[in-house]
């Protein structure tokens, strides 16, 4: 197969082991987010195909090519990987100039080339007026665009990003993640990223892969890992139970007004939201009330059939049909009190802040 | 001032420092880079010096380096030269002597350079050998400079090692703080005053332009 294909083991503490079975498909431009909390081992499966770390077993191959391989002792040095390599808090070279670090993985090229790559990306990143200042004098947001170029400037195959977004400030994440994904998408090679961050996940991934314990728990595309989590151990990690595409049609007072389907909710909107987005909604946010009742503060109140019951302890996972599948997330005793059966029809209460909207380009 | 002794002494430290520099690159990366079993004692047994009395290394010395020891006689069958008594012999013992003052330097500044910084010139296409001359050293290079000073500054001023292995042969292995013994044997007071003055003066100036030079590469980033 082309792409990444890897299947490793790496013993970090007697205790501790970090088991990856994965891959990424090397067509064209995708986003593969490896997503867990922090010291599940994600960022170890990261440097294990960078070629930064050695697993004690397994094997990891691009394409043809075996990068890696226990059995048959290969080994390759992270510089013939041909990948582009972004670390946590960016590690750029504080003794070179920006355009120094951005030319840096391509000493091997003739001067007159090497400058023409190097100007040409500077451009792309609206770096230029920076490529004489050191990396100490410029922004946390300038010095993410500065590594980022000076990864994708070699041309890698694969590209590998871990916690893009973790060493800036929140508002300016908030800002960035949108453009990150632009970003990436103008190099059009494959990515795998890892995050801790939920809003990072929804927002860059094509694929997440659920990293807890140093294991994979579970590798589908985005909708189906926060729909529907393989287990108990995802369903906590990744929180939402309720993540829709979801299309943006006007904003006023603040407020959104969105096509879910063919369902129109309200949702407070972030600013500047616009086009298609994702729906965020919390299984525990989703209240149930038989029959029509009175008007009151919620603003969503979607008529829904239940398709199904799943007891969880003392809760009770509803999965509904809002017009578009929908859980909710109740007490036993609620579950009880409302004689909810499979097949009843009754509304669904959705406030209008807890549908969170993240951005997608 | 014994002119021969002050030269004799600049051109040991000279050759002490070349040879321990060109021994202290590698082996200080080894040190900063890898996790080895047996790293601490390899440490312990690089700043051994700094605890010795050179007395107990020029003796070992003594008995390694003369004609009927095997090293002393393999020297001889090849260069014709005696090992105990000559320059030779006296910078092989100020090799050893100050190994701790080359390596020690030279791998802390090593270690000060962030190894993600290196991971991030190997990911980049770069061989380890590269990634050391284009990161590890120009980040690391006030611990190559100071280990270079405080080796020369420290051979200028050696005692002990070179009179148990060298002796005070004048021009061969009387260097200038041997020359100063001897004064004070002679009861020369005038002569080992104007020397110890000129070492004095020497030490401080090397001190005074290493600080200087490592306070601008602090200011620099």
């Amino acid at each position: 197969m082309s792409g990444l294909s890897a299947r490793f083991d790496k013993r970090l503490s007697p205790a501790f082991r970090v088991s990856a079975d994965l891959s990424v498909p090397a067509d064209g431009f995708s986003v593969t987010v490896l997503f867990g909390p922090s010291g599940s081992g994600k960022t170890t499966i990261l440097r294990c195909v960078a070629g930064l770390e050695r697993p004690d077993a397994g094997r990891i191959a691009f394409g043809e090519e075996t990068w890696f391989d226990a059995a048959r002792r290969v080994d390759e040095a992270p510089g013939r990987r041909r990948i582009g390599f972004l670390p946590q808090d960016y590690s750029l070279f504080p003794h070179f100039t920006v355009a120094g670090n951005v030319g840096y993985g391509l000493r091997r090229l003739a001067r007159s080339e090497r400058r023409s790559r190097v100007s040409e990306i500077l451009e792309r990143f609206d770096l230029t007026a920076l490529a004489g200042s050191h990396p100490g004098r410029i922004s946390g947001g300038e010095q993410q665009r500065v590594a980022l170029a000076r990864a994708l400037v070699v041309r890698p195959r694969l590209l590998l990003l871990d916690e893009p977004l973790s060493a800036l400030d929140a508002p300016l994440r908030e800002r960035l993640r949108p453009e990150l994904r632009r970003a990436l998408s103008g190099s059009g090679a494959p990515v795998l990223l890892v995050t801790h961050d939920r809003l990072d996940a929804i927002s860059l991934a094509d694929r997440v892969a659920v990293v807890d314990g140093g294991q994979i728990l579970q590798m589908e595309t985005v909708e189906e890992v926060f729909n529907r989590p393989s287990g108990l151990r995802v369903a906590e990690i990744v929180g939402v139970e309720n993540v829709r595409p979801a299309r943006v049609l006007s904003v006023e007072n603040g407020l959104a007004s969105l096509a879910i389907g063919a369902v129109r909710v309200t949702a407070v909107a972030p600013p500047g939201v616009a086009g298609d987005v994702f729906a965020c909604i919390r299984a525990e946010e989703v209240a149930l009330e038989r029959g029509q009742g009175s008007p009151g503060s919620v603003r969503n109140r979607l008529p829904s059939r239940i398709v199904a019951l799943e007891p969880a302890g003392a809760t009770v996972r509803v999965r509904l049909d809002a017009g578009f599948p929908l859980t909710a997330l109740v007490t036993r005793s609620a579950c009880d009190e409302l004689e909810l059966r499979p097949g009843d029809a009754l509304s669904a209460l959705i406030k209008a802040p807890a549908i969170h909207l993240v951005p997608r380009e | 001032m014994d002119w021969r002794a002050v030269l004799l002494t600049l051109r040991l430290a000279a050759w002490t420092t070349a040879i321990l520099a060109a021994i202290g690159l590698p082996a200080a990366y080894w040190l900063s880079s890898s996790r080895f079993r047996g790293k601490a004692l390899f440490e312990a047994l690089v700043a051994l010096p700094l605890v010795l009395p050179p007395t107990v290394l020029g003796f070992y010395l003594l008995v390694a380096t003369g004609p009927r020891s095997r090293i002393g006689g393999l020297f001889e069958s090849w260069t014709g030269h005696r090992l105990a008594f000559s320059f030779a012999g006296i910078l092989l013992a100020s090799v050893l002597y100050n190994l701790p003052f080359t390596i020690r330097p030279f791998a802390a500044g090593f270690s000060s350079v962030d190894s993600r910084l290196l991971d991030a010139s190997r990911t980049l296409g770069e061989s380890r050998w590269m990634t050391f001359l284009r990161v590890t050293l120009p980040l690391g290079w006030a611990g190559v400079l100071t280990g270079i000073v405080l080796t020369f500054a420290h051979t200028v001023g050696e005692f002990g090692v070179v009179l148990m292995v060298g002796g005070s042969i004048p021009g061969v292995t009387r260097t200038l703080s041997v020359s100063i013994y001897d004064d004070i044997q002679a009861l020369d007071y005038a002569a080992a005053g104007r020397s110890a003055f000129a070492l004095v003066v020497f030490s401080f100036v090397v001190l005074a332009v290493t600080h200087a030079l490592a306070r601008r590469s602090a200011f620099r980033g």
